[in-house]
Formats: C-alpha cells, structure tokens, sequence
C-alpha cells in the first residue's frame, strides 16, 4: 500500500476529466487556487516520489536544486496574477498549461528541494511565502473583483487562505533551518575535494 | 561542487527566468494589466475585440441583428438580465438619460443605437423584456432589448466580448456592467463603465463624424 501512495496521489489530476468535478473546483476562487493548485504539485510530487531519480532534472544543470526551484517559485508567481485564473476558464490551452505547469512544479520541487542546501532552500520557500503573503494581502485589500470569474466575497475569503499558506509554508522554511544537520548532508555541503574536479 | 554545473545552472536558471518574464510581460501587456478586465478593455481599446453577428429576439418577438450592416451606425451595447435589482437598472436609467438627449438631438435619424443584450435567457422572456423596456421607458427605434435567439448565439457573444456572468448565490448574476462601443462591422471601440456613460456618447458621436 505505502509503494501504491505515490501513484494514486499521481493520479488524482485525471479526475479532472470528470466536468462536474472540475467544475466545483473551478467555479470557485477558494477551490481553484488553494485546492485544485495544490492538489496537482502534490500529484507532481508524488509522480516524482513514484518514478524516483529518473524523474528529477539532470544534476549537471540543477545544482543545489536551483533550476528546479527557479520553476517552482516561478509557477506560484505567475499563477498568483488574477488575470490568468480568469484565463485559464476561458482558454483551454492555458488551462491545460496551468494543470501542466504545476505537476512539473510538484515534480521540480521532489527532486530539487533534496538537492538544495538549507539556505537555498529557505530562500525559495521564503521567497514563495513572501509572495503569497503578498498577493493574499492585495486579494482582501482590493476593493473590486480582481477576477470576472469570481465574487467579491470569494477573493476575501482565498486572500484569507493564501496568507494561512504562506504561514505554513514559511514555518516549513524555518523549520528546514533549524533542522540539525545530518552527516549525510553535511557531506553534501562541503566543498569537494580538489582531486574531484 | 565542481564549477562547471553551478555555471550551466545558473545560466539554465536564467534563460528560465527571462523566458517566463517575459511570459509574464506578454501576458500582462508590460506588468501594466493584471486583471482581466483590464487586458479586455485594452483589446477594445487596440481595436483587437470585435462582436460576431448575433441575432436578437425582442419583447415582440421580431429578430434583428445589428451588426455588421453597411450604415454609419454605431451601437453603445450593455449586457443585462431583467430580474437584476442592482447593476442593469443602473444601467437601464443611463440608456433612458441616453435615449432622451439621442432623441432631443437627432429625433428620428439618430446615428447611435443602444442595445441591450439580455443574457438570462430562461427569465428574459418577451414579457420581462416588455417590462424592462416599460420601466425605463425604451422607445424601439433607439434601443433595441433583445434576447440571443439561442443559448450557443448567447454564449458566443459573451465570450468574444470577454463579458462573463456568475451566479450571485442570490438566484440572480454578477457580471461585467459596462457599456460596449460598437461599430457597424462589429468591432469593439471601446468599453466604459456606467457612470463614463457622457464619454462613451461623445466617443460614439465621434466615431460616426458627428461633432459632439
């Protein structure tokens, strides 16, 4: 059962298939952003976790994790501007690229965040927080609908969600600081010998 | 860590991040417009919004489709459905306000139509249409209230207009309440929000050579 887990949670994005589903999700801002979204970097994630190194980006190119995170933190932040949550409803090619982009995003963070050291990886979970913060705040601040898609009363409640995710999130990133450091990856993080090079 | 990945890294990281600025960049016509409305009213305004023809079912039942046609004509177009408390009466009483100075000023000849498009089309009835044209006194040779003649004509015209109605958990709809300038071939000349009602007229009076 537990080998079985990565591949069921892999598969969850095929249940968007299913319209009504897709439909409930979408139709709302609070599902669409703070469940759908998350839902589809989790399933990345776990495609990652199931199809094991062969699913992380070449390291000769991903040092430190850096390329991965780089799509990570770029996905949230395009994914953050209201005009394309609107879009993605009304265009099927963005919408496939939004379903597309943040599966990556799962992928890309399960083979880049172990790669990253503690400061790197602070800095993009800090980062990513920060911008959820962000864009949370301006959700509730905004005093018309940013979305044509979506109520007034919606984007309030989602502003709410993003600010309690960037907590989460920049609790993770503490937590990852303080982690005491194994062996393992002190070994990592020391420079290699001189005859390596 | 060798060198080598740390510099095909970052230079993999740039190309990444430059390709999605400029993504970005495209997608927010320069990080000036992030919303939706935003970018649909610059698309008016650039003249990349056009209006397919769409036939219009009015309160007695006659069809008409307003554009395109070979006139100087130009259409202030707003979308409404009757049984709206708020927004379409708004609306409603600015094309009254609208129609009396078309009316003083060019009697029966004017150059500029108003068109309301209502899109509830399961409570938009030509009774409710006749109501709506009744309470802010439409006169039909200036503004024409029509309902599209199917759900698909409906569902094309609002979404090549961008203009998108949700249900307001009240049985009712929140939608875009805007004025849509039209020209006679259809394409869109600009959008303007109620209370711009005067600009919108002086535009289309504009369009149509008139002076204003």
């Amino acid at each position: 059962m537990k080998r079985r887990l990565p591949w069921v949670l892999a598969a969850l994005p095929l249940l968007l298939w299913i319209t009504p589903l897709r439909q409930l999700l979408e139709s709302r801002m609070l599902p669409h952003m703070l469940v759908e979204l998350p839902l589809l970097f989790i399933a990345g994630w776990a495609l990652a976790q199931a199809l094991g190194p062969r699913a992380r980006l070449p390291a000769v190119i991903d040092a430190h994790g850096l390329l991965g995170l780089t799509w990570v933190s770029a996905v949230s932040a395009l994914w953050m501007i209201p005009s394309m949550l609107d879009l993605s409803l009304l265009d099927i090619r963005l919408q496939w690229a939004k379903y597309l982009a943040w599966l990556l995003a799962g992928v890309a963070a399960r083979g880049s965040l172990p790669r990253a050291g503690a400061v790197v990886g602070v800095f993009f979970l800090g980062n990513i927080a920060w911008m959820l913060a962000t864009a949370g705040l301006l959700f509730q601040e905004a005093p018309q609908r940013l979305c044509v898609s979506y109520l007034l009363d919606e984007q309030i409640v989602t502003g709410q969600g993003l600010i309690a995710l960037a907590v989460l999130i920049g609790t993770l990133a503490v937590r990852r600081l303080l982690r005491p450091i194994s062996p393992a990856s002190a070994c990592r993080a020391l420079p290699a010998p001189a005859s390596a090079e | 860590m060798s060198r080598r990945p740390l510099a095909l890294t970052l230079l993999a990281a740039t190309v990444l991040s430059l390709a999605l600025v400029g993504l970005s960049a495209q997608l927010t016509d320069g990080f000036t417009r992030w919303t939706f409305e935003a970018l649909r009213r610059d698309a008016a305004a650039t003249g990349r919004l056009s209006a397919p023809a769409i036939p219009l079912r009015t309160a007695h039942g006659e069809t008409g489709t307003p554009w395109p046609n070979g006139t100087n004509t130009v259409y202030l177009v707003d979308f409404i459905y009757t049984q709206c408390p708020t927004i379409c009466q708004a609306l409603g009483g600015e094309y009254t306000r609208l129609q009396r100075q078309l009316r003083a000023r060019f009697g029966a000849h004017s150059p500029v139509r108003l068109v309301s498009v209502a899109f509830d089309r399961a409570h938009d009835t030509p009774a409710e249409l006749q109501r709506y044209a009744q309470r802010h006194a439409a006169e039909d040779d200036l503004w024409l209230i029509g309902t599209p003649t199917s759900a698909q004509a409906s569902d094309t015209l609002l979404k090549a207009l961008g203009v998108v109605a949700i249900p307001d958990g009240l049985g009712g709809f929140v939608h875009n309440g805007t004025i849509h300038l039209i020209d006679s071939h259809g394409a869109v000349r600009g959008i303007f929000d109620l209370e711009q009602w005067p600009q919108a007229l002086d535009r289309a009076l504009q369009l149509t050579g008139t002076p204003t």
